[in-house]
């Protein structure tokens, strides 16, 4: 409750504060100056809201003088329930309300929110700890300036106190005294607040204080109009200098030259409409739609990544909904309530208006698409929001002048709003249905997600079963681990050598696509199930991924081995794919009931992993406060035209001060820690006791994941290196791509230790493969050209083969493999023409020969293919290899679907 | 049009636009938001003919028929029975059906033989104002002050209130706000427009319909009027109000005794029926006291228009009695001047200083000055009351001030309500 009244009332302020006190900060790198500023901008802000609450208080005085013979008469004269009746009928005839003598109280009142939210942010800032200014040693404990024998006395509050009775003083010269008793008091309330808080929030509020005397001096000499329009008039020139913004005096310079030449013509026209009703649906709509709507929209892509050990997504939505409930609702209603008639019509026009560029920038001029972390920064740090096509700009402004053209001409000659609530109300009514959608969606995939929980944790299941007698086949799927990373890597840890001893790299290995969706089939399915194979086919989409999953295990199966699949993509999906899937498009793609069907084991290992790496390692699981904080701004992005996003992104760090590198975050999330806790307990999910030949599929994906590890173990830790140095460039999320790959293969090293250990390594085939590379991929010599990073890193899925009794150093072989030789190379010498089950067709490698179609681009969702036979259209390139990759003439790239064609 | 050309744009748009396929994209909603955009805009047109077509049913068959009343009139106790059975009587003779609702559970009307009007006890206080808070009626007629202020509140199915004068000479003697919420108010004369229009105008009212009907009580207390059934010895009738400030509590004993020990005099004492509930000691001790003295008689009868008309003289305290004494009788009073408290009228929002109702008491009656002597003198003063030849003439005049229309009120107040309601029922 209290928390709700906090992000309702105070955090928007508190945000409002961070956004102002983060851009002078980097403006001016001086924090004392900063705060002299904030405080500036917040006492100016604030002034015609004190001076209306001022004029309120006089306006209430009065009133109360007028009423109080007759008032004091009838408290005389009647008793009781007639008294009360009697002052009812009066008041009303007066048109007053008791409530509102509250109003005499409004200054004070308001001051409230504000100080929390001033409180609450300085109290809290990290940046502070350590920080010294002048005299001040550390600006996040209180200043101890004056030591008298072994008192220390803190200078700043006294000082401030003072200040604020000298401003009181000046503002009640002509008021009673029991008006000033009520200033003293307030005065050490502060005081005694504010004694032991940090030096930064006791100056701020001196420097708060400091001008609200000036203001208090000012009053006595000039009118509140003046004093509203010459300060704003400083803030303003102070913003256009600091911004180094020209352009805007210009246009303020010829509003008001125009004002003066036009203003009577202006004032003249009479524009009477019911404004209150207007605002009132226009705030209403647009809190649906960025306290809502957007929120759940970008959550319900992806529920389960905003699971986080201390909120589900549900808190993360009500937190951003009642922010913005507080920011455009309760603050837009005391805006609105403040201003006067003719700036409260204004303003809902405003409103109006704003709600179609809102809709129009969220719709229109979409943001463009990449991967989105639930930290809100997107995969490519530096984002180009500037995407879209020329069709979509003369959609977008025609859309928005025809809007505004039709919103002035309702209001100017109709003089009515009746059209344009009813637009707003359909708007807000669409708007809100939606986002009820995406909230039931969003509890569906939580709820089927914590009832799945729970029945694992009560299976408490051995995983992976291998046999010390027979054969183990064993296929590690570690997705979008990359295969130019190895030498870097071996190199860096030379142990590895030794772990991996009997493996085999092939550095030349493609995927043929950039995510797992089209990636995946191929391994487990072999070259039936390449894309072009898949558009190819007469069958739709969703029947052959289904059969892709099931060929290796069948051909298995079917020879007597005892076949297991861990942590399947049927079913649960997200733990392997880490790719926004949600639980709708797995049934939509029909896995349910899949390996049941076929009697093959199938296990997910549950979240309770991560419990034990919590009690052993002391690791703290990522809280979602930066979460909650971050879908904020990037809701209001949403909103924002593209060059405006920028500004607001601000390379995913959104003015953030407190976390301006990114990479200091030693917390991790949960889905990270499952996937690391699964790869780390290998040794303690496997049991030895299996009697049979077996096969094992283990899904993991660890790489996946941008984060940066312990140096130089690449473990987890509650401590950064400074001096970390890795052997790839600062590219995008490259550095921490190259963490957790590092992690993967530590981890699976050890894993292979163990499994020597327990004489079961020379009897099992090891098969370590991912599904595709990454972008942008910095690599050094001899891999750092562009077309490398163009064209190949993104498809080089990491392929670490080991076979049987294999027992020679950790060699490599530039053979051209794609991952869809992973068949081959699982049954070789096992099964001697081994069979697709599903098509009976003798599985083998021979098209590879003819090259591979690899499909760009990054249409990773089910919806693009389900329900499709021919899978691709115009709107897809496609690259071509032929033999050695290495060599860009054997590439051809950026080929449309016509020319494909050709080639397959 | 232009709006609803823009309405179809701006669908055609959202449809067009391109689904799209982010890991997490706000946009992904957009394809959806088109298809549920055009379902809302399809059901709101729906409902809204819908709520239309149900508005229109409800309201023209059943919720019409429910409005049971054409007229209701509300009688607060069986003391109203003079003000109502005239007008009840009118509309008998009209063939005209009309409610009585009644606080009282002995009111005469109950048992009344009527064709045209149907009787209802509803109970008192609180049952009553919620049994009328959700009254049906075109028109409402009451003499109940403060509408909407205590506890008595306006029903919204009730289109027109009409408050009517239940004494003679109303001048905003009325608690406070006694009148402010009534649509129409039903004057004795025309005196009493311009005080209630100052009030209307100091509040910042809305302008009350003000019809000049006449006194439909006084009209029936005309027709009724009693012969006298007693000796011929000259009668002093006292009358007084109840309460501390009354003139049985303050000056009870010493007028008593002074007009038994110095006249010959009959007297009754007839106290207010209040009295007998709130201060019954005082009476009683009184009774008491003269228990001997067999001039001095106590009258508790229910009408007191007997006792009126059997007496010669009356003594009172301003209670409504002392004009209904005079214009019907056209005897002379005399009256204790209670101090009044004025902060709790109405009267205290009007310029004028004296209650029209004092000054013309005033100018019949003998006002008595308690402080200097007066009821030492009480004997000789009532000698000059009795010789005074001018009396008749001045209670002419005064009648004719504050009573307008006599005879006719029933009428003139059953025009009206008719009316209204037609008026009203148009609307």
């Amino acid at each position: 409750m209290i928390e709700f009244f906090f992000n309702l009332i105070v955090k928007p302020l508190q945000m409002l504060f961070e956004f102002l006190f983060s851009n002078v900060y980097n403006i001016t790198d001086n924090i004392i100056l900063s705060i002299f500023i904030l405080s500036f901008i917040v006492s100016v802000l604030c002034l015609p809201l004190y001076l209306k609450a001022d004029e309120l208080q006089e306006e209430e005085n009065k009133i109360q003088t007028k009423l109080a013979p007759r008032v004091k008469s009838i408290k005389e004269n009647f008793k009781g329930d007639e008294q009360q009746l009697l002052l009812q009928t009066y008041y009303k005839q007066n048109n007053y309300h008791p409530i509102m003598g509250l109003r005499l109280s409004l200054s004070l009142l308001l001051q409230v929110p504000i100080f929390m939210a001033a409180y609450s942010y300085f109290s809290s800032l990290g940046l502070l700890e350590g920080l010294s200014a002048g005299i001040v040693g550390n600006l996040a404990s209180p200043d101890g300036l004056l030591q008298i024998q072994n008192y220390k006395i803190n200078i700043f509050p006294i000082l401030m106190t003072i200040v604020n009775l000298l401003a009181g003083f000046v503002y009640s010269d002509s008021k009673s005294f029991s008006q000033n008793k009520v200033l003293v008091i307030v005065s050490l309330v502060f005081l005694v607040l504010l004694y032991n808080s940090p030096s930064a929030l006791v100056i701020y509020w001196l420097f708060n204080n400091l001008f609200s005397l000036i203001k208090n001096i000012c009053l006595l000499k000039i009118s509140r109009e003046n004093l509203i329009r010459y300060s704003l008039a400083v803030l303003f020139i102070l913003y256009c200098v600091i911004a180094e913004n020209y352009i805007l005096p210009i246009v303020v310079v010829g509003i008001y030259f125009a004002n003066l030449f036009f203003g009577k013509y202006f004032k003249s026209i009479d524009f009477d409409f019911d404004y209150k009703s207007l605002f009132l649906l226009g705030i209403t709509t647009c809190w649906v739609i960025l306290g809502l709507l957007i929120p759940s929209n970008v959550i319900s892509t992806s529920s389960l990544e905003f699971l986080f050990s201390d909120t589900t997504p549900f808190g993360i939505l009500s937190s951003t909904a009642t922010i913005f409930a507080g920011a455009i609702i309760f603050w837009g209603l005391w805006l609105f309530y403040f201003a006067s008639k003719l700036q409260q019509k204004l303003l809902s026009i405003g409103v109006c208006i704003f709600l179609v560029y809102a809709l129009c920038n969220l719709f229109i001029l979409k943001i463009p698409l990449t991967i989105l972390l639930t930290t809100m920064s997107f995969e490519t740090l530096s984002m180009d929001f500037n995407v879209y096509s020329i069709a979509q700009v003369i959609l977008y402004t025609s859309v928005i002048s025809i809007s505004i053209i039709f919103i002035l001409r309702e209001i100017f000659k109709k003089q009515s709003v009746c059209l344009i609530n009813k637009f707003i109300l359909i708007v807000l009514i669409s708007t809100f249905v939606l986002s009820v959608y995406n909230y039931s969606k969003i509890a569906s995939v939580v709820f089927s997600h914590k009832t799945n929980e729970k029945a694992l944790q009560e299976q408490n299941k051995n995983y992976i079963e291998l046999s010390k007698t027979h054969k183990n086949v064993l296929i590690l799927f570690v997705d979008r681990a990359i295969g130019a990373y190895i030498p870097l890597i071996f190199n860096e840890h030379p142990i590895l050598k030794d772990q991996y001893k009997g493996f085999t790299y092939y550095p030349n290995t493609l995927s043929f696509a950039g995510y797992t969706l089209l990636g995946y089939p191929a391994i487990l399915g072999g070259y039936e199930y390449t894309p072009m194979q898949m558009d190819k086919s007469d069958k739709l989409f969703e029947e052959e991924f289904r059969e892709s999953l099931t060929v290796l295990p069948l051909i298995f199966k079917q020879n007597q081995w005892e076949s297991t699949v861990i942590n399947p993509v049927g079913g649960e999906w997200e733990s392997v794919m880490n790719d926004g899937v949600t639980k709708d498009d797995i049934d939509n793609l029909g896995n349910v009931g899949l390996y049941e069907n076929s009697n093959i084991n199938h296990y997910r290992i549950p979240k309770s992993v991560i419990s034990h790496l919590v009690q052993d390692e002391g690791i703290e699981v990522e809280s979602s406060s930066l979460t909650k904080r971050n879908l904020v701004y990037f809701t209001i992005l949403s909103v924002l035209p593209p060059s405006a996003r920028y500004y607001v992104y601000d390379y995913g760090n959104y003015h953030n001060i407190d976390n301006i590198s990114t990479k200091n975050r030693p917390i991790y999330s949960e889905f990270f820690l499952k996937n690391y806790a699964e790869l780390l307990y290998l040794d303690k999910l496997t049991t030895f006791t299996e009697k049979k030949n077996t096969f094992t599929v283990f899904n993991n994906a660890l790489p996946h994941f941008h984060m940066f590890l312990r140096y130089p173990e690449y473990d987890l830790s509650s401590q950064n290196q400074e001096d970390y140095e890795p052997p790839v460039a600062d590219v995008g999320w490259t550095r921490e791509s190259y963490n957790t790959n590092v992690a993967t293969l530590k981890l699976i090293g050890q894993y292979l230790s163990f499994l020597k250990k327990n004489n079961v390594y020379d009897n099992t085939r090891i098969i370590i493969v991912a599904d595709h590379g990454f972008r942008s991929i910095e690599l050094p010599a001899p891999l750092n050209s562009k077309f490398q990073e163009e064209n190949v890193t993104p498809y080089n899925p990491l392929l670490l083969v080991k076979d049987f009794g294999a027992d020679k150093e950790f060699s490599q072989v530039d053979e051209f493999m794609t991952n869809a030789d992973v068949p081959m190379l699982a049954t070789a010498d096992i099964f001697e023409h081994p069979k697709n089950p599903y098509t009976n067709k003798e599985m083998n490698n021979n098209s590879k020969k003819d090259g591979v179609v690899i499909v760009q681009g990054n249409k990773w969702l089910p919806s693009f293919y389900l329900g499709k036979k021919q899978i691709f259209d115009n709107d897809t390139t496609f690259n071509y290899v032929k033999e050695d990759p290495r060599n860009p003439k054997n590439w051809k790239t950026n080929l449309n679907y016509d020319k494909i064609k050709k080639y397959y | 049009m232009f709006g609803h050309v823009l309405f179809i744009i701006f669908i055609l748009i959202l449809l067009t636009s391109q689904p799209a396929y982010a890991y997490i994209d706000p946009g992904t909603g957009s394809m959806l938001f088109s298809v549920v955009l055009c379902s809302v805009t399809t059901l709101y047109f729906l409902l809204n003919s819908l709520i239309i077509k149900i508005k229109t049913k409800l309201f023209s068959e059943k919720s019409l028929a429910k409005v049971k009343h054409k007229f209701v009139i509300y009688s607060e106790g069986k003391q109203y029975y003079t003000v109502f059975k005239p007008i009840l009587d009118e509309f008998e003779k009209r063939n005209i059906v009309v409610s009585y609702y009644t606080s009282a559970q002995d009111d005469p009307v109950l048992v009344e033989n009527y064709e045209y009007v149907q009787k209802e006890y509803i109970g008192s206080d609180n049952k009553a104002f919620f049994k009328l808070a959700f009254l049906k009626a075109d028109v409402c007629l009451m003499t109940t002050p403060q509408l909407d202020v205590l506890q008595l509140k306006r029903s919204k199915e009730v289109k027109h209130y009409s408050h009517i004068m239940h004494s003679i000479g109303f001048s905003m003697l009325y608690r406070l706000f006694s009148l402010d919420y009534y649509d129409s108010v039903l004057c004795d004369a025309e005196y009493q427009i311009p005080m209630i229009r100052e009030i209307e105008q100091k509040r910042n009212l809305p302008a009350k319909e003000l019809k000049i009907v006449g006194s439909s009580y006084l009209d029936y207390c005309m027709e009724n009027l009693p012969q006298r059934n007693s000796p011929d010895n000259f009668c002093i009738l006292i009358a007084p109000s109840w309460g501390a400030h009354s003139l049985l509590t303050k000056f009870g004993e010493k007028l008593l005794d002074e007009l038994v020990n110095s006249t010959s005099y009959d007297i009754v004492v007839r106290p207010h029926p209040q009295s007998m509930l709130v201060e019954k000691d005082l009476i009683e001790n009184l009774k008491n006291k003269y228990i001997d003295c067999t001039r001095l008689k106590w009258d508790f009868s229910a009408n007191n228009l007997q006792v009126m008309a059997n007496s010669d003289i009356l003594i009172s305290d301003f209670s409504g009695i002392m004009l209904d004494y005079a214009f019907l009788f056209k005897k002379p009073f005399l009256y204790v001047d209670t101090k009044i408290n004025y902060e709790m009228y109405d009267f205290c929002d009007l310029d004028e200083e004296i209650p029209c109702k004092h000054r013309i008491a005033n100018e019949i009656g003998k006002k008595l000055d308690i402080d200097n002597g007066d009821v030492e003198n009480i004997v000789e003063i009532i000698n000059q009351v009795k010789q005074d030849e001018n009396l008749s003439e001045k209670i002419e005049k005064a009648s004719d001030y504050t009573w307008f229309y006599k005879g006719d009120a029933a009428k003139n107040i059953v025009d009206f309500l008719v009316e209204k309601q037609l008026e009203v029922s148009e609307k």
